[in-house]
């Protein structure tokens, strides 16, 4: 078993650190905020020791926290390693028997005893773990207590921590709070967090095989007002996969320069949290290194999609996926990715190149017809076709429709139902 | 002796203060329309038939990426792929309220060859953005109308009917090489 721990800085939240880690490992385990134990023996097939801490370096830096990292065969061992500046495990320091006795700091209680009895060993100038296992096992329980009998017994390679499952949070979330001395009054210093905050979700979300598909920004006021709430919030929409965290990044600014410019802040922010609201899954693809255009394009065409979204709603920006339906309104629905379709043979009537959402009340009369404030003479009715639908719906029950000509060259798409003529579309 | 004036056709004042250029920009045929369609052109179609028009256009060049923009969505792509126009390559923008700011970043980000619209009280400003725009990225702009603008902005006006199976496409303005 290979073991590599993090020893993150103070105030870390470890927890959203390790949910990056979870695409290489799913054994994880914490010791509260201080350390990450990830298991890597499983992936090494994929990454050496040292190609793995070296992308755990990168993958740190880039959400802005320095760590100590370091391997060894137990959890106790790799966390002293972490913390003292030493190579081996032999030449680690008497203190390091903290760790040994409770690596995952599960026994606040008893910490006083474990310093009580190092200070005891260093008086007898046991300095470090091979001073400390030169003493006979029958001796450490009398004269240190059991808990330093269970560090000496994981020192000899016993008493292996079981791993429990790793349960990412179920909402990803991530805050930053700003000095209050300083809270920021413009959305400046916002975008110096924001990107950061972003680096950090993305991550977390490709540890878990997803990606971002719908996050809130909530800025939070100093004070609420009477006309406007303390908070800000502004949903940002990325329809499209494989949008890099720039991109996101860019459509986030643009969205929030136009809320605030609409509705400026009326206090200083003292607190970002974005929170992701849909996720979508992570498609990986290989990058084609002989077509570096092709990337490029396909970069902008998701970042513009991404942008008409955010702007215009989910809804906004689509892609067509068709389905074989005699009821017109069924015939089609929008999707937000392009889905590759087996070509079907159609055995619908020709329908109207232009349908309306909702059916239009007309009336006709001797042959005449009135749209749009227009008279058309109908020349012909053809096409007769008998469509039933929902009875619940405005416009249910049977339908029967028919291809109005007009003399002017216009075909209409009208139906009667209970004695009344809707239009329909448009054969344009 | 009787002093004889010349009238010159307005092809020749042209050609004579070399204000015609040969045209070496790009072209996609249509059968409908044999010259083709250069890109960096904007286009307004008007007649009875302009949405069946660009619908077969679309038919002869699927491997065009298209740009379909409206405020409120009434074109029906099922109608669409019945004309064997290929929807793997449409994307359908419903831009309500913000239809000339969808269509600027569409035009302007030079990820689609075609765009098209219906127009919808767009002003000469507007359309003077969207024919900048597209002669910037190179592509075709589109614009579906019930009757023919007044403005000077389109390059080509084509007036579109059918009348017993048989395509009636008229130019009703043509300005630079077109």
């Amino acid at each position: 078993m290979r073991i590599v721990c993090v020893k993150l800085p103070k105030h870390s939240d470890a927890q959203a650190i390790a949910e990056i880690f979870y695409r290489a490992t799913p054994q994880i385990r914490l010791r509260h905020n201080d350390a990450i134990f990830l298991e890597v023996s499983k992936c090494q097939h994929m990454y050496s020791e040292t190609t793995f801490i070296k992308r755990a370096h990168i993958t740190l830096k880039r959400i802005g926290v320095t760590a100590e990292l370091a391997v060894a065969d137990d959890i106790s061992t790799a966390l002293s390693l972490a913390t003292f500046p030493v190579i081996t495990k032999e030449s680690l320091p008497i203190d390091s028997l903290v760790y040994y006795a409770d690596p995952l700091a599960q026994y606040p209680e008893q910490h006083g005893l474990i310093l009580k009895a190092i200070h005891l060993l260093k008086s007898l100038r046991v300095r470090t773990v091979t001073d400390f296992l030169n003493i006979p096992s029958y001796e450490i329980s009398p004269r240190f207590g059991p808990i330093l009998l269970m560090a000496y017994q994981r020192l000899q390679g016993q008493h292996a921590i079981p791993w429990t499952e790793f349960k990412p949070r179920e909402i990803v979330e991530e805050i930053h709070e700003f000095d209050l001395a300083y809270p920021p009054r413009d959305l400046e210093p916002v975008y110096f967090t924001l990107r950061p905050l972003l680096d950090k979700i993305y991550l977390r979300l490709r540890g878990r095989g997803q990606r971002v598909r719908q996050f809130n920004i909530i800025l939070q006021q100093e004070y609420a007002t009477r006309k406007s709430p303390q908070t800000y919030e502004v949903p940002i929409i990325i329809q499209l996969p494989f949008v890099s965290v720039k991109t996101i990044f860019q459509i986030a600014k643009e969205k929030l320069d136009a809320v605030v410019q609409r509705k400026p802040l009326e206090h200083p922010i003292v607190k970002i949290s974005l929170v992701v609201t849909e996720e979508a899954p992570y498609l990986t693809s290989q990058r084609d290194i002989f077509d570096q255009k092709k990337e490029e394009t396909s970069e902008s065409f998701f970042h513009l999609v991404s942008r008409l979204a955010t702007k215009l709603g989910p809804d906004g920006a689509f892609f067509a996926h068709i389905k074989e339906s005699y009821l017109p309104e069924r015939t089609w629905f929008r999707v937000p990715e392009k889905t590759i379709t087996a070509v079907q043979e159609s055995h619908i009537p020709e329908r109207p190149l232009r349908v309306l959402k909702d059916p239009l009340s007309i009336f006709i009369q001797d042959n005449r017809i009135v749209h749009n404030r227009v008279h058309y003479e109908i020349k012909e009715w053809k096409n007769q076709e008998v469509l039933l639908s929902n009875w619940w719906e405005i416009s249910g029950g049977e339908r029967v429709y028919y291809k109005l000509v007009t003399h002017t060259g216009d075909n209409f798409w009208v139906f009667k139902n209970k004695e009344q003529y809707y239009l329909h579309g448009i054969f344009e | 002796m009787k002093l004889q004036i010349a009238k010159p056709s307005i092809a020749e004042l042209r050609e004579l203060i070399g204000a015609t250029k040969p045209d070496d920009r790009p072209r996609h045929s249509f059968s409908l329309y044999p010259s083709g369609f250069a890109t960096g052109s904007f286009i307004e179609l008007t007649g009875s038939q302009r949405t069946e028009f660009i619908a077969l256009f679309l038919r002869e060049h699927p491997e065009l990426k298209v740009a379909w923009v409206e405020d409120s969505i009434t074109i029906n792509p099922y109608a669409l792929k019945q004309k064997g126009v290929s929807l793997d390559n449409i994307l359908f923008v419903e831009g309500k309220k913000d239809t000339p700011w969808c269509l600027s970043q569409i035009i302007g980000s030079g990820c689609f060859q075609t765009v098209i619209t219906e127009n919808s009280r767009f002003n000469e400003k507007d359309l003077r953005r969207f024919q900048l725009l597209s002669e910037k990225a190179q592509n075709h702009f589109f614009l579906l109308s019930a009757d023919p603008a007044a403005s000077w902005v389109p390059h080509l006006q084509l007036k579109v009917s059918k009348t017993a199976g048989q395509w009636n496409v008229q130019a009703l303005r043509k300005r630079g090489a077109l």
